[in-house]
């Protein structure tokens, strides 16, 4: 019975895996081989919309100059352009820095939050009540926008269904470590390929909570952010597309952000997000499967996208189980070959990108020497499965005990230039 | 909001490299058509190692076991199709102490990897999850009495999962070079040089697991099995894969008529 009982647990993790390989397989074929989409190109000068970006800031004051200077050098119309500098609760200086840049430049509006409930979700809630710009683009401080980058991501808003839009990310300190190597292989497969080819399939591009934006309107029809969300990005990403509104990837909208350097502060980063994402998979599978507006491949996606924090614990499990079946001399040759495969397969819990992804996206990056560096992806596999799963773990306890998970920022270690 | 154009992509030839955003690549036309030439062609070639090279290989490698290890004899396993001789390793008998000492030791390196604050590389995971392992087995182990294979069925096992490792190989590659433009040439290559480096290493973990175990004996087994097995195996197949994708992405970024514009 037992021993039923842990190979049939076996093969399902067996079977999920299974599913997600061959759907990013296709991923990757459409991303290139397939025609490509793009959202709309130009948009004339005199019909740009009005756009506020929201750069939402605790303890940045090592990267909040240079987000700022990026910001204001970007090329659009300058009375179309409000920048809201949001000082969360800052203790380093930070709001110093946005005062500075507030009295050199008009565009700058800062706004200094110190009674409210820190967190970026609830941040974002109080930004958006001071400001009636049409398009609202929400930026990091770690993140330093390309000069085109706004103009390309709002004419994605052409478009009257698209509701939100999102970028590409691009590591800038990819060269540091091999972390950040790492790091950078991981983003360029689940941006260059995945989120491409699902805008490609017209399946469901995620938005990302940052190099991305959204309708002001409609963010207040939906009301606001949840101040309880550590995944803010993916909830609007569930909310929007339950609405029936569509999302924009824009591939050549570039910016570039620091990711962590150092494996604590990505293992923090990893667990926060698998805490926020299930939350979200709890609160929005079961609306999104019964939402009319989306096509069968849609919905599959979707629960695919909430789902991609459970594989991390349900490999944990098959691992378990087959150390068990081991001890009890019966385990299937099939499934610990399977296994193994998965396990190497999906290494990149992050951005769910399996290697053949991974490798996609450096050849069509032209970074050829980091791809030498995919079996390195798969010395993070219990890393990362353990992150996640203890963000699993932290949801359970979440919805268990209603509790309120507490906003906790990504360390930051380069110096301000 | 006025539309100035519907996009700058257009389908206008160029002799330039598109901006890294836009890339795709060029492909045969027969691109689909020889994925199913080298799945064909790659169970061929691997049916030949197996029925030519394994075999003989198992009977070499028994041969050096007998002579390094306390074995006690050989024995025949069939797997699909296949008939190797293996060695029977005589395992150290199990002494309850030994594990309950060693799942101890095991317990405490967990402990101590759990309780360090601020070092989440990598490595301290593998530490850890070797570490786990070891403890569950030797805590098995004191309270059942024993851990379930001998050493015939271990060898069977290892050698199954190298059979079974090497039947994937075709389909792996197959899978994994249809996403990039390779040349049929090099996909061939690919599943010979995959193949004979996989019976290569199926070989000499056969030999180093029968003389592992010979002076470890059977505790030490799970650890072999689960880490040092088929994870070790796959890792080394997508080093293989990173080698080849290098390879093509060194040619694609000289030959701009390798990239196209859809």
């Amino acid at each position: 019975m037992a021993v039923g009982l842990l190979t049939a647990w076996l093969v399902l993790v067996v079977l999920v895996m299974s599913a997600y390989t061959i759907r990013h397989w296709i991923f990757t074929l459409s991303r290139v081989y397939g025609r490509q989409r793009s959202s709309f190109g130009d948009a004339c000068d005199d019909d740009l919309p009005t756009l506020a970006v929201l750069v939402p800031m605790h303890d940045e004051a090592r990267v909040a100059g240079k987000c700022l200077e990026a910001i204001l050098a970007a090329e659009y119309p300058a009375d179309r352009l409000e920048v809201l500098a949001i000082d969360d609760h800052s203790r380093d200086g930070t709001g110093e820095i946005v005062a500075e840049f507030a009295a050199r430049d008009r565009r700058v509006r800062p706004l200094v939050l110190a009674g409210e409930e820190r967190g970026k979700a609830q941040a974002l809630n109080v930004a958006l009540g001071y400001t009636k710009a049409e398009i609202v683009l929400v930026f990091d401080a770690d993140y330093t926008p390309g000069r085109g980058l706004f103009r390309s991501l709002v004419s994605a808003f052409v478009d009257p269904r698209v509701g939100a839009v999102m970028g590409r990310v691009v590591p800038r300190n990819a060269s540091r470590n091999l972390l950040t190597h790492l790091l950078a292989m991981e983003r360029a497969g689940g941006y260059q390929v995945d989120q491409q080819a699902r805008f490609n399939l017209r399946l469901l591009p995620q938005y990302g909570g940052t190099v991305g934006g959204f309708r002001r309107g409609v963010l207040e029809e939906l009301g606001g952010f949840d101040p309880r969300a550590l995944a803010e990005d993916t909830e609007l990403t569930a909310k929007l597309y339950r609405r029936g509104w569509s999302i924009a990837y824009d591939n050549r909208a570039e910016c570039y952000e620091e990711v962590p350097e150092a494996w604590s502060a990505r293992f923090r980063q990893l667990r926060r997000w698998s805490r926020g994402h299930n939350r979200v998979l709890r609160e929005h599978l079961w609306g999104l499967l019964r939402t009319p507006e989306l096509s069968f491949a849609q919905r599959l996606d979707a629960a695919m996208l909430l789902g991609s924090y459970l594989v991390p614990p349900l490999v944990i499990g098959g691992w378990l189980a087959a150390l068990a079946l081991f001890l009890l001399g019966a385990l299937p040759v099939y499934a610990g070959v399977a296994l193994a495969f998965c396990v190497v397969l999906y290494n990149a819990f992050g951005n769910f990108a399996p290697v053949y992804q991974v490798a996609t996206a450096e050849v069509l990056d032209g970074t050829s020497s980091r791809v030498l560096l995919l079996p390195y992806l798969f010395a993070m596999f219990p890393f990362n499965a353990w992150s996640v799963t203890e963000g699993f773990i932290d949801a359970i306890g979440d919805t268990l005990k209603n509790r309120h998970a507490r906003w906790e920022k990504t360390a930051r270690s380069e110096a301000q230039a | 909001m006025a539309v100035a154009s519907t996009g700058s992509l257009g389908r206008t030839p160029t002799r330039s490299r598109p901006h890294r955003a836009h890339r795709t690549l060029r492909s045969s036309p027969w691109h689909a058509l020889e994925s199913v030439l080298v799945l064909v062609g790659g169970y061929a070639i691997v049916a030949a190692a197996l029925l030519f090279v394994w075999t003989r290989g198992c009977d070499a490698v028994t041969a050096f076991v007998t002579a390094h290890a306390a074995t006690a004899g050989h024995f025949n396993d069939r797997i699909a199709g296949v008939l190797s001789v293996l060695p029977i390793v005589r395992l150290a008998p199990l002494s309850l102490f030994s594990a309950l000492t060693i799942g101890s030791i095991a317990a405490g390196v967990l402990l101590v990897a759990a309780l360090l604050p601020g070092r989440h590389g990598p490595l301290r995971h593998w530490i850890a999850a070797n570490a786990l392992v070891l403890a569950v087995t030797g805590l098995w182990a004191f309270f059942t009495g024993a851990v379930a294979y001998d050493g015939a069925s271990f060898m069977e096992l290892v050698e199954r999962t190298s059979v079974l490792l090497i039947l994937a190989i075709p389909l792996f590659s197959t899978a994994v070079t249809m996403v990039l433009p390779f040349s049929l040439f090099e996909r061939f290559v690919m599943i010979v040089l995959l193949c004979a480096a996989e019976i290569a290493l199926g070989l000499v973990r056969i030999a180093a697991f029968s003389v592992i175990l010979d002076r470890a004996g059977v505790i030490a087994e799970p650890n072999l099995y689960l880490f040092f097995g088929p994870l070790i195996d796959v890792s080394y197949l997508i080093g293989a894969y990173a080698i080849a994708a290098w390879l093509l992405a060194r040619r694609t970024a000289r030959d701009r008529e390798a990239w196209a514009w859809r």
